[in-house]
């Protein structure tokens, strides 16, 4: 049976109206939330084309509060700021915390609707960006978290910074020395310190079931090899 | 009738396509369920002097009028949120946001 995931944004405002408002002007489903409370609650079922929300809640809530949560949460998801409010003030805080755009009160159809297009574009482009992958292994650069068949698992930003540069290699062979530089700069640090590094990434690969192995060549450097892509090639070889 | 013609021009343009009279008539629903709990809030504020407490009603009051283009109960509202939040006179009671009201009423009536 096929499923189909229903596409709807959220709503983050007291006045209910809005809601409406923005489900007409996006053609969509919008779920209406209207405390921080309420959406603190509501968060980890919810999946999001967009979130509009709303800077003043009530008496001693914000939404402004939420973005950081919100942009945690949802990494690539458009959070668009609706406001009333006269003044710059509120807009540069939400941007700040990691909103992406703001529109006025009272809504404008058409200035929503481009204003979330060029949004989404943004994030989509975003989330190819801190995206890599090699063999079965995928890697998200925002997240520190590897992806594999078995699960995720995640790694220290450091840690993160090591693998993407091998990653980026491609399987070509990277020295020691310069897997040294590229972490620690002119620092001089002890093998050891980078040995230590080696073992979280291979643990890690361990942990999300991938087929992949940070091979070291004695005197030469480490490189990733993809077993799956070896598998493939062996396979292939006898077939030829 | 006394609504805000540039408002209802901007609903035109959001509503779906041949759901116009659902899509008005929700948000006209909505209105009349959501404004009179914040009048009655916004009047006893007034009542209590409360500065922030009105403040806080009369901006809910404002945003909800202003997507509706009501003008008048808008434009009381934006007057208390900038008396509330610049420390001016409160002045103003459930009379005046009644009479207010009742004529947004009848405006949405006509409209929807």
């Amino acid at each position: 049976m096929a499923t189909t995931l229903e596409q709807y944004t959220v709503t983050l405002d007291d006045d209910p109206l809005v809601a409406r408002m923005v489900q007409a002007a996006m053609g969509m489903p919008s779920r209406s939330i209207s405390s921080s409370a309420a959406f603190i609650e509501a968060a980890p079922g919810l999946s999001p084309v967009a979130v509009f929300i709303d800077v003043h809640l009530g008496l001693d809530d914000s939404g402004l509060d939420l973005i950081p949560m919100m942009r945690e949460r949802w990494n690539y998801t458009p959070l668009i700021v609706v406001t009333s409010e006269s003044g710059g003030e509120a807009v540069g805080q939400a941007l700040a915390a990691g909103a992406n755009d703001f529109i006025k009160k009272p809504i404008d159809a058409r200035e929503l609707t481009a204003r979330f297009r060029a949004r989404a574009a943004e994030c989509a482009l975003l989330a190819v960006k801190e995206r890599l992958h090699f063999g079965d292994l995928t890697l998200d650069l925002a997240r520190n978290e590897l992806g594999g068949p078995d699960g995720k698992a995640y790694l220290s930003h450091s840690d993160m910074k090591l693998l993407a540069y091998l990653t980026q290699a491609n399987g070509t062979l990277i020295s020691r020395e310069e897997l040294k530089r590229k972490l620690w700069g002119s620092l001089k640090v002890s093998d050891n310190a980078l040995d230590k590094k080696l073992y979280e990434v291979r643990q890690a690969f361990k942990a999300t079931g991938a087929h992949v192995r940070l091979q070291s060549s004695y005197g030469k450097g480490f490189s990733l090899v993809s077993d799956a892509a070896a598998k493939a090639d062996e396979s292939e070889k006898k077939t030829a | 009738m006394s609504l805000d013609k540039d408002a209802w021009v901007r609903l035109q343009e959001m509503a779906p396509e041949g759901e116009e009279a659902d899509f008005f008539g929700g948000l006209i629903g909505l209105f009349f369920e959501t404004a009179p709990p914040i009048i009655a809030e916004l009047a006893a504020a007034l009542k209590a002097q409360d500065a922030a407490r009105v403040q806080n009603h009369a901006h809910r009051l404002k945003g909800m009028c202003q997507g509706l283009g009501v003008v008048e109960l808008g434009a009381i509202a934006q007057r208390l949120e900038t008396a509330a939040r610049t420390g001016g006179a409160l002045r103003g009671d459930q009379a005046e946001l009644g009479a207010a009201y009742a004529l947004a009423t009848e405006d949405l009536k006509k409209a929807g």
